[in-house]
């Protein structure tokens, strides 16, 4: 090992041992993450971040949310077409609430469920 | 435990002896993390409000393919809208013939194709009946008899007439054209040209209604598509596909109620009113985007007794959702049912 020169062998200890590390931490990352997160936007600009661990309602401009078992939805809406609050509760990072009059947004930031679509 | 220990001794101490070469050696290692955390495994999210939906994209390689994408969809927001001052509208409007785009002449010419092949349950001549009912407008109301008789007047592929050469397009006095049952399908089409042209790997394109997913994931698997619950609360099943187009037609988002009776967006033009057949979502997939958004209206205004044939089609696959909790699958989809709703799946006779 001592023939390479600059690096000997307790540099490539420690070189692996950064890596194996990272790649750990990388993994805890993807597999640890606290629980899910609902983003809601307002004309593309994040307005609340809030878990959606603890039930509850609250009011954001002329929207109402509600947070139950995980899942958020819109309750009220002051939009014409209403599907903001037909689309029900969400939970899944596959899955968004959008309210296009209002320009509204629910995103779900949180464990991916190994889910790329929902459909429906 | 004590070799392990001994040994990080070691380490530290040649760390402090050759902290000068450890100043080369920690950037290389640093860049071997970037690295694994950047590499081409990591798709480019983005979304955008157009075409009356959230459209949803996640793109694995092919950088160009995001501006192309927004700049689509921009395009045929504008092109395909029946209430914007787009090219749709000018052609509602027009008297004689009107010399179209040839984006704009495709989407007609495919859809009374589909119209003619198919059953014409689904017309896109129908912009009257969409317009007077106007359900996705501020004022949605229930017509009169009268008025809606007078809309089912301008109905029929044939009050429209498309010339191949020219790219002229004619429409009877009184009929509109309604392209909202197949744009979206269309746009995905388009899109997946788009990434084809691009060196995308893989793309997951979702426009609400109809969605395209494309590609191979980099980890090899196949794409997971849940189908929501029409009731709300948790998904009804996963179905699991390689790359395909796929959309759905149900009625329990998109409506208005009065006196507690709900009328939805998908109208039955045989009747001149929102089709109220059984189904509360139908989803098709198949390899055609525009063909998928098509025929889930088709097969939802059709209904739960026009499922059989549908189910048994051979170049096309669904799963339909019934009022009374059934769900139905072609044989050659790979659906589970997730039990905890209540939803069996049927069986046709």
């Amino acid at each position: 090992m001592n023939n390479i020169p600059f690096v000997n062998k307790n540099e490539i200890f420690v070189i692996v041992f950064i890596v194996i590390l990272g790649i750990l931490g990388l993994f805890l990352q993807k597999n640890f993450s606290a629980g899910a997160v609902a983003q809601i936007y307002f004309d593309g600009k994040l307005e609340k971040e809030i878990s959606l661990s603890k039930d509850c309602i609250f009011d954001i401009k002329d929207f109402e949310f509600e947070i139950k078992d995980g899942a958020i939805r819109v309750a009220k809406s002051p939009c014409r077409n209403k599907i903001c609050v037909h689309t029900g509760f969400i939970s899944n990072p596959a899955q968004t609430i959008a309210c296009l009059p209002e320009k509204m947004l629910v995103k779900i930031k949180g464990k991916e469920k190994g889910i790329d679509l929902v459909v429906g | 435990m004590l070799c392990g220990k001994n040994r990080t001794e070691g380490n530290a101490m040649n760390i402090k002896k050759n902290l000068p070469k450890l100043f080369f050696l920690l950037p290389i290692a640093l860049f071997v993390l970037i690295f694994l955390r950047l590499d081409s495994t990591s798709p480019k999210s983005f979304a955008i409000f157009a075409m009356d939906t959230y459209a949803d994209f996640k793109i694995w390689g092919g950088k160009e393919s995001i501006q192309k994408t927004k700049d689509l969809l921009s395009d045929f927001d504008k092109r395909f809208s029946m209430y914007s001052d787009g090219e749709l509208s000018m052609l509602n409007k027009s008297s004689g013939n009107f010399k179209a785009s040839d984006e704009l002449f495709n989407i007609i010419d495919i859809s009374l194709k589909f119209s003619k092949q198919y059953g014409n349950s689904v017309d896109i001549s129908s912009g009257a009946l969409t317009r007077l009912w106007g359900v996705s407008s501020e004022n949605p109301r229930v017509p009169s008899e009268s008025e809606i008789l007078k809309a089912l007047k301008t109905i029929g592929y044939e009050k429209i007439s498309l010339n191949e050469e020219t790219k002229e397009i004619s429409l009877q006095s009184g009929t509109e054209i309604d392209l909202g049952s197949v744009a979206k399908g269309y746009a995905c089409d388009k899109l997946k040209e788009i990434y084809e042209d691009s060196n995308v790997s893989c793309a997951i394109a979702s426009l609400g209604s109809s969605s395209l997913l494309y590609g191979k994931k980099p980890d090899g698997s196949e794409f997971s598509v849940e189908i929501k619950n029409p009731d709300g609360g948790a998904a009804l099943g996963v179905i699991k596909t390689g790359e395909t187009f796929l959309s759905t037609s149900g009625g329990y988002e998109r409506f208005f109620e009065v006196n507690g009776k709900k009328y939805c967006h998908i109208f039955d033009v045989s009747t001149g009113y929102p089709a109220e057949s059984g189904l509360t979502s139908v989803t098709v997939l198949c390899d055609s985007g525009i063909k998928s958004d098509f025929l889930s209206t088709l097969i939802f205004i059709e209904g739960k007794d026009g499922l059989k044939k549908h189910l048994s089609a051979k170049d096309y696959s669904i799963v339909a959702v019934t009022d009374d909790k059934k769900i139905y699958v072609s044989p050659g989809i790979n659906f589970e049912l997730y039990p905890e709703n209540g939803y069996t799946l049927g069986k046709t006779k």
